[in-house]
């Protein structure tokens, strides 16, 4: 939960940005990927920091060009603790402002350790077709929105084979079909309304998905397909903790029929998630959307 | 025990039920309008405004190159492939 507090609270501080866009060259690190090479450049370079500076392994850095670490806090070790809103596994947090006046502090000082450096223009960039276009390899990664725990935005990753269920070679009005099992359980994080991943079911965390398309109109070159589902999640996780989600959905893919290709795609999530037991509901409302053409978002 | 997870599930699924039950469908419009209210503001989203580097030591070959200090934040704890910027 450390990171959402940081997310939420530092990383949206007007100072912090400022001074982060324009004199650091900022980056961020997951230092417990079970996918990431233990020998690839970034995982060296992670174990050459945190020798010197280990933190927790949670925190903020401010290395120099040369590898050597020149400050850095987080909120366990030297920085200011962050603040804790309820009780228990869940409950949401809040970012303590202090902590933004901290990481300003050391923004400062770590600046005037290294000394002057020229005003940088780099522009922030979306992560790559996130919500928008077809990746080299035919897959999609669908961008999700959630406005609950501080505002969530994140990916669901469809393969080309996954991509291609969402579409038929029978264009008649009415046409229906049930998408892959597999395809409707990409959709299971969409269950969750937390930024903290270990309450994100993942595919294998639900106990039903199903997925269906119908054709609703053909209009010149534009067939419309609507897109009805219902998701359970139903799972332990982190050891002895028990969640439960459940959710549907409603959404439109318009298929463009002269291109042969999806054009968008747009589906409305409705549901509830329960953490552990006695239950404390929480309504999940959230949106997944994607275009052919246009930028990343 | 299990009388409670029963009871919950069972309140899930009223509500689930509750959710699903025959509603006329939306149309696009409907559901860009709906879709509109439940995007986070800009505001709650101001971290995607810094311009991340999303690879480690491509940002520390940026920091050579422009002689500048690099802005590490660190995460993790959960043993999953998280994206710091998308949720941890």
């Amino acid at each position: 939960m450390y990171a959402n507090v940081l997310r939420a609270g530092t990383l949206t501080d007007d100072r912090v940005i400022r001074r982060v866009s324009s004199n650091f060259v900022p980056t961020h690190f997951n230092n417990n990927d079970p996918t990431r090479d233990p020998g690839s450049p970034s995982a060296l370079a992670w174990k050459a920091i945190i020798s010197q500076k280990p933190l927790q392994g949670q925190g903020i850095w401010i290395i120099g060009p040369d590898g050597k670490v020149l400050g850095g806090m987080s909120a366990e070790v030297d920085g200011h603790p962050s603040e804790k809103v309820g009780a228990g596994p869940g409950a949401p947090w809040r970012a303590n402002p202090k902590f933004a006046d901290a990481c300003v502090e050391l923004l400062d000082s770590s600046l005037t350790r290294f000394g002057e450096v020229k005003p940088r223009a780099a522009r922030a960039e979306p992560l790559p077709f996130r919500g928008a276009g077809v990746k080299p390899d035919g897959s999609v990664r669908l961008v999700v929105y959630n406005a609950a725990d501080n505002g969530l935005v994140f990916s669901a990753q469809l393969s080309k084979g996954d991509w291609a269920t969402f579409t038929t070679t029978q264009w008649q009005v009415g046409t229906r079909w049930t998408l892959p099992d597999a395809v409707a359980r990409q959709f299971a994080p969409v269950l969750s309304p937390y930024a903290d991943t270990r309450f994100r079911p993942r595919p294998g965390d639900l106990k039903s998905a199903v997925l269906q398309a119908e054709v609703e109109s053909v209009e010149g070159d534009l067939a419309r397909i609507r897109l009805t589902g219902r998701w359970l999640a139903d799972w332990v996780h982190d050891g002895n903790e028990h969640s439960v989600g459940t959710a549907s959905a409603d959404g439109i893919a318009v298929f463009d029929m002269e291109k042969k290709s999806l054009k968008s795609l747009l589906m409305v999530f409705d549901g509830t998630y329960n953490y552990a037991v006695p239950p404390r509901p929480q309504t999940v409302a959230a949106v997944v959307r994607w275009r052919r053409d246009g930028p990343a978002e | 025990m299990i009388i409670t997870r029963l009871l919950a599930f069972s309140a899930v699924m009223t509500v689930a039920l509750a959710t699903t039950a025959q509603t006329p469908r939306p149309d696009l419009e409907q559901l860009e309008r709906r879709a509109a209210g439940l995007i986070p503001t800009r505001k709650q989203l101001r971290y995607q405004e810094i311009p991340w580097v999303h690879d480690l030591a491509e940002a520390m070959r940026t920091a050579r190159e422009e002689d500048r200090p690099v802005f590490l934040w660190g995460y993790g704890g959960r043993a999953r492939p998280d994206n710091g910027l998308e949720g941890c």
